[in-house]
């Protein structure tokens, strides 16, 4: 790897870094896995018994008809957002800080899109009618623009995830699959599609990502939009705005840059990234959540603001619901957590930068994930005969917050998993441009370990 | 000197003979109608008391307003008179363009889109019944007056009013002014008289009248008999609110396109809904596709996808060429187009899919919908 008694180069040290989780497994995190996946075992035998007596072992009821399942699909694919900011709006403006950060988002986005539909799928009391919505789905529908756009955006997410890990999964062909026979270089030889760093190959490869790039931010805001269609296209008081669209893609991106502050935390603390994600990364990351967090309430304002101006009857019922009622508990904890407590810890720069801006990103996650509650289920609530009628009430049960616990486990799952098949920071990127941060600073001209240039380095 | 003086006098001549000749032409106060309204005659007998009732009801809901109940709200029209009545009944073809073609200048509006020629002849045969001598006051005797109205209605709508006098033996007293009064509670708090009819052969004075406010109003009727005694029904009337105080607007858009079907469904697309009065998506297809919402959705799917597709086609390219060596001295081979192969192929699956969806949906063939 390198020439014996020589320092080991920026470069060299990048990837060693960063390959250190894919080479070795620590105990540590076998008995983490073990916990998660204990966890989604308790959440597979809570959906178990959903499919055996059927939805009546949830919550819903006629006039609820909407849980938990429905607003952790909104939740899930709201955090999905982060990816759309992070690889896409970030790389066209050239904001070189990114780049480390760039693979964590786009596995928050993919991680959370899966789960996010998994959430739907188990929402179904009868899974098989999902092959409905290919047979009889119409465009009108806005859970066709839903399946549709979700589809869409995993899609491209998880090639937006894989284009740039070609050239490191073509390093990780090289250094790690020592034997031909070695499962590890065969399984890197297939993801790596013949990467060789030619220039031909990094032409098409900028080129992919390009495209990419130019897509998946429209595709992005159009998911979210379908999602908040799913609601917007009523006519439940309480949902029928025009501004939940706008509120649900702010909203989405608010809790994606807060999501994305944890999983920095969570991967440069067990990964010993400290050196490459900085204060710096979480503070820009964090400006970015700030600038979300006020659109955010102004959204919030204009819509409270504009429906309790006049106050339409049934519109009435549900404001008293959400603010002198039985939902208030709810609407307090999302206000308190996603706007007044990371305000505070935003902008209180004297303090402690990373555990502030976590302990912020964990709040907001929390705040948000309340708001989608809150947005679902109260107006649900709401009786809609003009008789005096009582609220129906919702009350999760026992499945359903397995289930959705096994969903949060199921994303850590996902990103721990993904740790283990490719680096945490895009790698080569990484390299190249630490390598040129090198050059330019004058140091000595060591080999630097260009994507181009694998197969020549000679294997200790 | 001699020859200006005549011109002078001639000159004031001239202007004297152009005077009296404008003043006699506006003594001739009524202009000739022009056809077709010339020559008309009313189809009903004056005395029709048919024609008559029937005219109350569209004298009350169209001209009262104005004319007001007696017809004496416009002095210069005075249906009241027996004058008007007279002259009304000699020309009846100028009167009935009045009516159809209006007066703006003068501030009549037009009725001939609003009520059919029966309609406006019958409220002519009413106007001239106005200027008819009254009857005869009746004699002080206890009368029995009957109130009958509709239980409810919704704001906006018209409803009729019937009143019926009795007079004590029972027998219907023709001919009676009947008036009637809604609570009213809209700047005014207090009764106020909606119409004035009165009673026909049977008895029953009519009138129309569409309530405007919600809510359980009351409604009375009262006749002032001759002798000074006044006589009164009361009742109530439960007027719903549906959507709007005063009116329902239908749902949907009214427009006649060209090429009906391409950009929203053909026709007019606010026709009711049999479920009830939710506004109906333009997006719907009654009766053939709208194609151009159609098209555009698609449009916009096939393009995100195209683009997935050359982002395979450029990992697929990059696949080709040069195949690793494989370390050691084994001679392994890995297909390295395996992975590049299977997206491609993947997304062209998917892709195809969704659009198999769409296009095959239900409603989204011309020939299908209905």
């Amino acid at each position: 790897m390198r020439a014996r008694g020589l320092a080991e180069t920026v470069a060299e040290r990048v990837e060693r870094v960063s390959l250190a989780p894919v080479r070795a497994t620590s105990r540590r995190y076998y008995v983490f896995v073990a916990l998660l996946l204990t966890v989604i075992a308790w959440g597979a035998y809570a959906y178990l018994t959903q499919l055996r007596y059927g939805l009546y072992m949830t919550g819903m009821n006629n006039f609820v008809n909407w849980g938990f399942y429905i607003f952790n699909f909104v939740f899930w694919i709201g955090v999905s957002h982060v990816g759309a900011v992070i690889s896409a709006i970030l790389r066209l403006t050239h904001a070189g800080w990114r780049t480390p950060l760039t693979r964590l988002g786009e596995l928050i986005t993919v991680a959370s899109l899966m789960v996010g539909g998994a959430m739907i799928l188990i929402d179904m009391g009868r899974p098989d009618r999902v092959l409905n919505l290919l047979w009889y789905g119409r465009f009108q529908s806005p859970l066709i623009w839903d399946v549709i756009g979700v589809t869409t955006y995993l899609t491209g997410s998880l090639t937006y995830l894989y284009l740039p890990a070609i050239p490191d999964f073509a390093l990780m062909r090289d250094r790690l699959g020592r034997q031909a026979k070695s499962w590890r270089w065969k399984l890197y030889s297939i993801l790596a599609a013949g990467w060789q760093g030619t220039a031909e190959q990094r032409k098409r490869l900028h080129r992919a990502e390009r495209y990419l790039t130019l897509m998946i931010i429209p595709i992005a805001v159009s998911v979210h939009t379908v999602v908040s269609f799913v609601f917007a296209m009523t006519l439940r008081p309480g949902w029928d705005t025009t501004i939940l669209a706008p509120n649900f893609v702010i909203g989405a991106l608010f809790s994606g840059m807060s999501s994305m502050l944890v999983v920095m935390w969570a991967f440069r603390r067990f990964h010993h990234l400290e050196e490459y994600i900085t204060e710096k990364h979480f503070r820009y990351i964090s400006y970015l959540a700030m600038v979300l967090m006020f659109a955010y309430f102004y959204f919030v304002v204009v819509e409270y603001a504009t429906v309790m101006y006049k106050f339409r009857l049934e519109e009435k019922e549900l404001f008293t619901l959400l603010l002198a009622g039985k939902a208030t508990p709810w609407f307090l904890t999302f206000f308190i957590g996603a706007f007044v407590l990371p305000a505070i810890l935003f902008l209180n720069r004297r303090w402690a930068t990373v555990p502030r801006l976590v302990a912020a990103g964990i709040l907001v996650n929390i705040g948000m994930w309340v708001k989608r509650f809150v947005i679902v289920i109260p107006t649900m609530e709401v009786p809609l005969m003009p008789v005096d009628f009582e609220f129906a009430t919702y009350s999760p049960t026992w499945v359903e917050v397995s289930i959705v616990t096994a969903g949060v486990a199921g994303f850590v799952l996902l990103l721990t998993l993904s740790a283990k098949l490719m680096p945490a920071m895009p790698l080569s990127e990484m390299i190249e441009e630490l390598g040129e941060k090198e050059e330019a600073g004058g140091k000595e001209h060591h080999e630097a370990v260009g994507p181009g240039r694998h197969g020549e380095v000679s294997h200790a | 000197m001699h020859r200006a003086k005549a011109a002078g006098l001639a000159c004031a001549l001239l202007l004297g003979v152009i005077l009296m000749l404008a003043l006699t032409s506006g003594v001739v106060a009524q202009e000739v109608p022009p056809a077709p309204y010339a020559g008309l005659v009313n189809p009903f007998e004056w005395s029709d008391a048919a024609a008559i009732s029937a005219g109350g009801l569209v004298y009350g809901q169209s001209c009262a307003p104005c004319h007001g109940a007696a017809g004496a709200g416009i002095p210069a029209v005075n249906f009241g008179t027996e004058a008007f009545a007279t002259g009304l009944q000699a020309a009846p073809d100028f009167y009935f363009w009045r009516v159809s073609e209006g007066n703006l200048s003068q501030g009549m509006p037009p009725f001939k889109a609003l009520l059919t020629e029966a309609k406006r002849w019958q409220a002519l045969t009413y106007i001239a019944s106005l200027g008819a001598p009254q009857p005869e006051p009746e004699p002080d005797e206890v009368l029995v007056l009957q109130l009958d109205a509709p239980g409810r209605t919704a704001a906006g709508e018209a409803v009729e009013f019937s009143a019926r006098l009795l007079d004590d033996q029972g027998a219907p007293v023709a001919g009676a002014t009947v008036e009637f009064f809604l609570k009213l509670d809209f700047f005014v708090n207090g009764m106020a008289q909606i119409g004035e009819a009165e009673t026909d052969e049977q008895g029953v004075a009519r009138v129309s009248y569409g309530p405007r406010q919600s809510g359980d109003i009351a409604v009375l009727a009262r006749h002032r008999a001759g002798g000074g005694a006044v006589f009164e029904a009361a009742g109530t009337i439960e007027v719903t609110d549906e959507s709007g105080p005063f009116y329902l607007p239908s749902a949907g858009l009214h427009a006649d396109l060209p090429l009906p079907g391409l950009v929203f469904p053909a026709g007019v697309i606010d026709a009711p809904d049999p479920l009830g009065t939710a506004p109906r998506t333009v997006l719907r297809i009654p009766s053939g596709m709208p194609l151009l919402a159609f098209a555009a959705y698609l449009s916009a799917v096939l393009l995100v996808w195209s683009f997935y597709i050359r982002v395979m086609y450029n990992v697929w390219r990059i696949s080709g060429g040069v195949q690793p060596r494989s370390p050691g001295s084994g001679a392994v081979s890995v297909n390295v187009r395996l992975l590049p192969t299977f997206l491609l192929g993947f997304v062209t699956v998917v892709i195809t899919v969704l659009v198999l969806i769409l296009i095959t949906g239900p409603y989204s063939h011309p020939h299908l919908g209905h």
